[in-house]
């Protein structure tokens, strides 16, 4: 059962079909301001930037989508991204590279 | 001794120090105390594993927070207390962590709370049943000194005695402690008289009070005389006892006895002052002495490593009331700044949290940003204000925020907004859309419909409560707010009904068209024409469907879904989402849109939704059946993973409507056999009456002979039945003969049946052994030429045969023979072996032995220089230290910090001053300034300490380590009462529990329920409440001291005496499941099959479903293939398998390995199948099997049969990633190493048909490698003329790479230049052919390829360089460039960033 619910889980996070994720998003900013941001490298089809409903806060992450992958290479040709004074953290969503790693016998 | 936490100044150890110290063990509290006897099999609802969960998180942070910061937030020391509360009866160290966190570790509360506090969880835990002992009173102490609570010593005293516990050493000194804190000095002498009746030590704690207890007194001239007292008594003076002192001069103002005391200190005992310093800054303040701080804040070297204890200082200041001496100190800290990270904040934090007046924050708040520290302090003011619910102060931060021209958005009213709502307070909710108003900010509809509406029963109401409260803002978050509220709570009919009344406002406000539509929805503007709209199903045009990919309004629907029962309206509008092109505009189309939100729609259902709406999502499926709606497969199964938690069969079987069908299969496995020597006898001489052929009988008697280790009798059989010997026999006999030292006897076996000129070979482990007994008996020219024999009949060479390598070597070593030693490395090493650093150490061990210790660290260089690596140091570093040798001492310490960095040279050097009993000299290295804890070291050396008895260096080791920064104290005890456990002496772990408690450390669970065991074990009462502990597997259940005594010697690889143990405790008692797990594992690590499988016997006799772990069926798995006892070897895969572990991939790969060997394609076939679903999971790729398959079939001189089943499925794989048969490499390479060249043909052929007719072109590619390995050039370059543009760079890369992981092997990159150098990136090849040069220390080509990378213009990276310039200096040649000036490990690591950022 646990495991099933791990798995679950699991499934859950790997589906998000988004291309980056961000974290330590400054609280200041809100999904506009990281649209707005994230607009520069190309067309931003979503952002998603969970708040708490418990605390008003959002929670420091959030996950955007970008049109054409391109877009995606243009977000990660920059070094770093500095939004409103805290530099961001970004990593590449997986599901793009998906069925093309190299499989070896031993 | 040196130690700041035993004093009697109750502020005194404010920061860190102390507090870094304490808090390991909470996240090992989180066990929820059961009731014994009354134990309910009852599963774990979700909320409590939730609970649990939360428990284990707040545990963490605290346990970071105190490591890294010396200090606990109040909010979060209280939730851990509601927590542990909670659960029941709070165990013995939970209580203590409690109580002992309600100190200093809590600056930023004031003195008397933190009493009420410790009071308030003293008495609510002994409430709830907690049982207190000395060290829980002795907590307390502390706690009131260093809260400076006013208490009578005697009282509790006596309620101490009348709750019957005794006082001890520590509970003496404190109690003087409090004395002194009053200038009592006949009651702190009377304690003294206690402590001097019970014959207890005075400490160096102890005069640190009597000084500030003669100050208190008045008489400062005897406080200043303690000091020549105490040096009379032979206790040294110590960082307390100055504290003390200064403290005194601090608290008269005396400005002048402080810098003068300060000075002296620093000159005769050069001490690291800053962190008394800092407490002397705080006495001063508290005595109204500021004038004087600046001085001594002068003194202090604000280093990074001093960052916590003053932020502690901080924040104790403005606790106090001195929040400008306290803003003062944080702008020193100022030159710590790195970068532009904003400095300050948690002043910042802690100035709102003790309600400081707006306008002083606002001056704060300038003075950071003129000082640059702080680039946006207001906004980080707000969110402190904002997330401790001072609605004032944030409106207040707001509105300075809009004067400073700070941008104010929607958001920051939601945490307000939060509050109110939660009070129900419609008042507070009304005045915060006023005040943003105000401030000019607009608010979103999140606002609306998520902090807002909310509070009301419908958006109607909300609308005229607004409007009464003058606070209904017409914007278009409103109006979609609405509309969202309405569709979110299922209302369809409102939300028509409003979407219809909006829709004239909505458009006036946009556009003016009556017949568009623009609604704002997660953000987008989508225009909508709506003309004449006033059905259903266009109502879900208008809203849900606008004409723009599934996503944007997948949530909204799923939300309705879940809130509707209208099962057809469900039907409806996934019929329409299926069939109207317009909402699957993405490619994929219908199929996987409405496969992808059914999944969605399941997925977003928790279990118990699932159970409630089971009827009728059956229901569902089968009308999506009748209007023909399909979803993919992939769908499907994901759907059921979805489901299969939530224990709903038939609705999963409903499921199945949805998707096409597949199909499964299952398959068996075969048992073994086992032989007997009597049996075998009896058949032998039956068939030799009968005049049968023997041969195999006479085999299986040879080896069940050997088994039974019966040489004389195996030789006899041998002599008598000469003729009808097989090899097989033979060999093992060879073996036989080795392990009983009969060199002779195996030697003559191995030249008569297995000559070297013959092409038969003995297997790796015969090979061994000769060259073992050969070895220890002298034989050194006949024990290199087996070596040599090896490498030309290339034997294979495992792990395993590299630790016998190291057996033989290093007893050559013990020995002292450095000949010897040297030619068998050399040969050894030639033959090819993967990079083992533990095979070089015998280099050094033989001239420690002969105690040439210029020898032994030249050998230690050389090594490092040839092979990377570092060994035998800590030896060597003994050895000197013993000698007293400084130059070489200083000389290895040089080549270290040069080559690691000075932290690991300081560790090194510790170790070995601790190792040779140098203790003062040790403590001079470990508190080097900036020193933190290093866990894998100090983990290294304790557990060498155990493993080697050395009670009193672990001992010096915890000391030492006291106040090391990020010391986790409570494993360093840990290991102390390990080593206790081991020599069964209660006394000395006694000791430890006094210490731990005078160093005030909360024990983990674990460290008590060991020292509980030692003390129980030596019939002694256990002093505190015992904690129940959780893992049953943990040593502390085991039966009897024999078990301990099986796994300590497992743990020094003694499995023999520990099997003989074993062999006597058989029948008496049971061991643990565990025990048999080690044992077993430390005789198949020492190649004892038989004991192995002897000890699983009787585990499985004892233990009911006993099952190895993991790691020791892999072990026994590999063991099995080695001797080639593959039926077994698959028996006990099965059984592990049936039993839900895993083994290893080497256990799995070496079994289809040697079944592929064998031609076995029965098992090979059973053995795919058993893995069917966790070949991924173990790391086994499905290539491997299908090449082991084939050459299977190769093996059964069946090449069609291995065509046939192999193509298929390399097309297949080309299509379909998940079933990733992709390469042939494996089997190319088999066929092609042992010369099956019409195999070879056979598969290149099938290669090249791939590629040419199908356009796969990764066989090809490894066709074409192949022929590079086996240097066929002319047949590769006829290869690259065809297919040259089709290779992969990738797999040349991964070709490359493996090539130059040993030595031997640039021809190949050669090669590959010389083909197809269009293919290759040139930076990476050079690299790579570098590299293999670098491994062959083949000099001039190494020079020659940097020459040509010169020439060609190619730009090495740093790492290539820095290898280059070390391979040189090495040999001694100049180095042509400058080297990169960072560790190798630097480079590593850019490089695999690098990688990792491009790929």
């Amino acid at each position: 059962m646990a495991a099933a619910r791990a798995a679950r889980e699991a499934a859950r996070r790997s589906r998000k079909l988004f291309d980056i994720f961000v974290a330590e998003v400054p609280w200041t900013v809100s999904s506009k301001e990281l649209k707005e941001y994230f607009s520069q490298f190309g067309s931003v089809q979503r952002c998603q930037l969970p708040f708490d409903k418990d605390t008003g806060f959002h929670k420091r992450y959030c996950w955007i989508k970008f049109s054409t992958p391109e877009d995606v290479q243009n977000v990660f040709q920059k070094d770093s991204h500095i939004l409103e004074g805290a530099k961001l953290i970004l990593k590449e969503q997986s599901h793009r590279r998906q069925g093309q790693r190299i499989n070896q016998s031993n | 001794m040196y130690k700041l936490t035993e004093t009697p100044v109750p502020y005194l150890i404010i920061h860190g120090v102390e507090g870094r110290n304490i808090m390991y063990q909470i996240r090992f509290l989180t066990v929820a105390p059961q009731q014994e006897g009354s134990v309910k099999e009852e599963p774990i609802s979700e909320i409590q594993t939730r609970r649990t969960w939360q428990f284990d998180w707040a545990l963490n942070k605290l346990d970071n927070s105190v490591r890294k910061t010396g200090r606990i937030r109040k909010t979060l020391l209280l939730k851990i207390f509601h927590e542990i509360c909670k659960t029941g009866c709070p165990g013995s160290n939970q209580t203590l962590l409690l109580l002992r966190s309600c100190g200093t570790l809590l600056p930023e509360v004031l003195l008397p709370e933190r009493t009420e506090l410790a009071h308030m969880m003293w008495d609510k835990m002994k409430e709830l049943g907690a049982v207190y002992d000395t060290s829980h009173y002795n907590a307390l102490l502390k706690v009131y000194l260093q809260n400076e609570h006013k208490f009578s010593p005697t009282e509790f005293l006596a309620r101490m005695e009348e709750a019957n516990v005794q006082p001890n050493r520590v509970t003496y000194q404190r109690l003087i402690a409090a004395y002194c804190n009053e200038g009592d000095i006949e009651g702190a002498s009377e304690i003294l008289g206690f402590m001097k009746n019970k014959d207890l030590p005075i400490t160096e704690a102890v005069f640190s009070s009597l000084v500030k207890g003669h100050a208190r007194s008045g008489d400062v001239k005897s406080a200043e005389n303690i000091l020549s007292v105490m040096r009379m008594a032979g206790v040294e003076p110590g960082p307390d006892t100055y504290l003390s002192l200064l403290n005194v001069y601090a608290e008269k103002g005396d400005a002048d006895s402080i810098k003068k005391t300060i000075e002296e200190v620093e000159k005769t005992e050069g001490y690291v002052m800053d962190r008394i310093l800092m407490q002397v800054i705080f006495s001063l303040a508290k005595a109204g002495y500021p004038q004087y701080i600046e001085d001594i804040k002068e003194r202090i070297r604000f280093e990074k490593e001093l960052l916590p204890d003053a932020m502690n200082l901080c924040l104790t200041l403005v606790t106090h009331g001195f929040e400008d001496i306290g803003f003062h100190i944080l702008k020193s800290l100022n030159p710590l700044s790195r970068g532009n990270v904003d400095h300050g904040n948690f002043f910042l934090q802690h100035c709102v949290n003790r309600d400081m007046p707006v306008n002083k924050l606002k001056q704060f708040c300038t003075e950071l940003k003129e000082a640059e520290m702080h680039s946006a302090p207001l906004p980080f003011i707000l969110r402190c204000a904002l997330e401790t619910n001072k609605s004032a102060l944030a409106i207040d931060v707001m509105k300075i925020m809009k004067e400073e021209g700070l941008p104010l958005r929607p958001h920051y009213s939601w945490p307000l907004l939060v509050v109110f709502q939660k009070e129900k307070n419609l008042g507070g909710i009304f005045e915060v859309l006023k005040v943003m108003h105000e401030l000019g900010v607009e608010l979103d509809v999140e606002t609306y419909t998520n902090y807002v509406f909310k509070n009301f029963a419908d958006s109607e109401t909300a609308r005229a409560q607004l409007k009464k409260n003058d606070c209904l803002f017409e914007t278009v978050g409103l109006s979609v707010a609405e509309i969202r509220y309405e569709a979110a709570h299922g209302r369809l009919n409102n939300v028509l009904d409003i979407s219809l009344a909006e829709r004239s406002q909505c458009s006036q406000v946009f556009t003016g068209v009556n017949s568009i539509m623009i609604v704002k929805a997660n953000d987008n503007y989508f225009i909508q024409d709506l003309n004449a709209s006033r059905t259903f199903r266009d109502f879900f045009f208008f809203f849900f469907f606008p004409p723009i990919d599934i996503h944007h309004f997948r949530n909204s629907l799923i939300l309705g879904f879940k809130s509707s029962d209208d099962v057809s309206l469900w039907s409806k509008i996934t019929e329409l989402l299926y069939k109207d092109e317009r909402y699957c505009l993405t490619p994929p189309g219908p199929t996987e849109a409405v496969g992808y939100f059914l999944y969605h729609l399941i997925d977003s259902m928790s279990d118990s939704e699932v159970q409630a709406k089971e009827e009728r999502l059956r229901q569902y499926f089968h009308q999506l059946k009748k209007m023909n709606i399909v979803i993919p497969t992939s769908h499907y199964s994901g759907i059921c993973r979805l489901l299969d938690p939530s224990q709903v069969p038939e609705l999963i079987k409903d499921a199945r409507l949805l998707p096409h069908k597949k199909s499964l299969t299952t398959d068996n496995i075969p048992e073994s056999a086992k032989s007997d020597v009597s049996a075998l006898e009896k058949k032998l001489e039956k068939r030799k009456a009968e005049n049968q052929p023997i041969t195999d009988v006479l085999k299986q008697l040879v080896h069940a002979l050997c088994e039974e280790e019966n040489m004389q009798k195996a030789l006899e059989v041998k002599a008598k039945y000469e003729p009808d010997m097989v090899v097989g026999g033979y060999a093992a006999l060879i073996n036989l003969c080795c392990r009983h030292d009969n060199v002779e006897e195996a030697m003559n076996l191995k030249e008569k049946v297995f000559p070297k000129n013959s092409p038969v070979a003995l297997d790796t482990g015969k090979y061994i052994a000769l060259v073992e007994v050969l070895a220890k008996h002298g034989r050194l020219e006949d024990a290199i030429n087996i070596l040599t024999e090896m490498k030309e009949k290339d034997v294979p060479i495992s792990d395993r045969t590299v630790a016998s390598f190291f057996r033989i070597l290093n007893a050559a070593a013990m020995r002292g023979e450095v000949e010897t030693v040297h030619r068998l490395h050399e040969t050894i090493v030639n033959l090819g072996l993967p990079e083992t650093a533990v095979l070089h150490s015998p280099l050094i061990t033989v001239h420690l032995e002969k105690d040439d210790m210029t020898a032994a660290l030249e050998a230690l260089m050389n090594c490092y220089k040839k092979y990377g690596k570092i060994l035998q140091l800590h030896n060597i570093y003994c050895r000197l230290i013993e000698k007293g040798d400084a130059d070489l001492l200083q000389k290895v310490s040089d080549f270290i910090s040069s080559e690691y960095g000075d932290m690991m040279a300081l560790y090194d050097l510790f170790f070995a001053f601790l190792q040779t009993g140098k203790y003062k000299e040790a403590r001079k290295v470990i508190e080097t300034p900036g020193l933190r804890a290093h866990t894998g070291r100090l983990h290294w050396f304790a557990k060498r300490c155990i493993s080697s008895n050395q009670m009193e260096t672990l001992e010096h080791l915890v000391e030492l380590t006291q106040n090391l920064f990020e010391c986790d104290r409570d494993e360093m005890y840990y290991f102390l009462l390990q080593l206790c456990e081991s020599n069964g002496d209660w006394r000395k772990a006694e000791a430890v529990w006094t210490k731990i408690q005078e160093e005030n450390v909360v024990p983990r669970e674990k460290t008590l329920a060991l020292l509980a065991d030692i003390l129980e074990k030596n019939g002694q009462v256990v002093p505190f409440d015992v904690p129940k502990v959780r893992h049953e597997d943990s040593s502390l259940t085991d039966s009897n001291v024999e078990e301990r005594r099986i796994k300590i010697l497992c743990r020094k690889n003694n499995a023999k005496e520990a099997y003989n143990i074993f062999l006597e405790m058989q029948g008496k008692k049971e061991f643990h499941h565990r025990s048999y797990d080690i044992l077993i594992k430390a005789l198949l690590m020492q190649n004892c099959l038989e004991e192995a499988i002897e000890v699983k016997h009787a585990a499985e006799t004892h233990i009911k479903g006993f099952t190895l772990n993991s790691a020791a069926s892999s072990l026994l798995i590999i063991s099995q293939v080695r001797r080639d006892y593959l039926k077994d070897a698959m028996a006990v895969l099965k059984g592990i398998l049936d039993s839900g572990v895993l083994p290893t991939r080497p256990a799995v790969t070496a079994l289809i390995q040697a079944l592929a060997e064998k031609g076995d394609l029965k098992n090979l076939q059973a053995l795919k199948n058993m893995l069917e679903d966790i070949t991924k999971l173990i790391g086994v790729s499905a290539s491997l099997i299908a090449n082991a398959i084939a050459l299977a079939h190769t093996k059964n001189n069946d090449l069609d049969a291995a065509v046939e089943y192999l193509e298929p499925l390399l097309i297949s794989g080309a299509q379909n990633p998940d079933q990733a048969v992709k390469n042939i490499s494996y089997l190319l390479r088999k066929v092609s190493e042992e010369g099956l060249e019409p195999a070879f043909e056979k598969f290149g052929v099938m290669a090249e048909r791939l590629a040419s007719q199908f356009g796969i072109y990764r066989p090809v590619t490894d066709l074409f490698l192949q022929y590079v390995s086996a240097d066929r050039v002319d047949d590769a370059r006829s290869l690259i003329q065809r297919y040259g543009a089709s290779i992969e760079k990738r797999d040349l890369v991964t070709f490359m790479a493996r090539s130059a992981s040993k030595p031997g092997q640039a021809k190949k990159i050669e090669t590959l230049l010389e083909l197809i150098p269009e293919h290759l990136d040139m930076e990476i090849t050079y690299r790579y052919l570098m590299k293999c040069y670098e491994l062959d220390g083949d000099v001039a080509s190494v020079k020659a390829v940097y020459e040509k990378t010169k020439a060609k213009n190619i730009q090495l990276h740093e790492l290539t360089l820095k290898s280059l310039a070390v391979f040189l200096k090495k040999v001694g040649e100049p180095v042509p460039f400058t080297e990169p000036p960072e560790t190798f490990k630097f480079y590593v690591e850019q490089l695999r960033k690098r990688r990792f950022e491009t790929s």
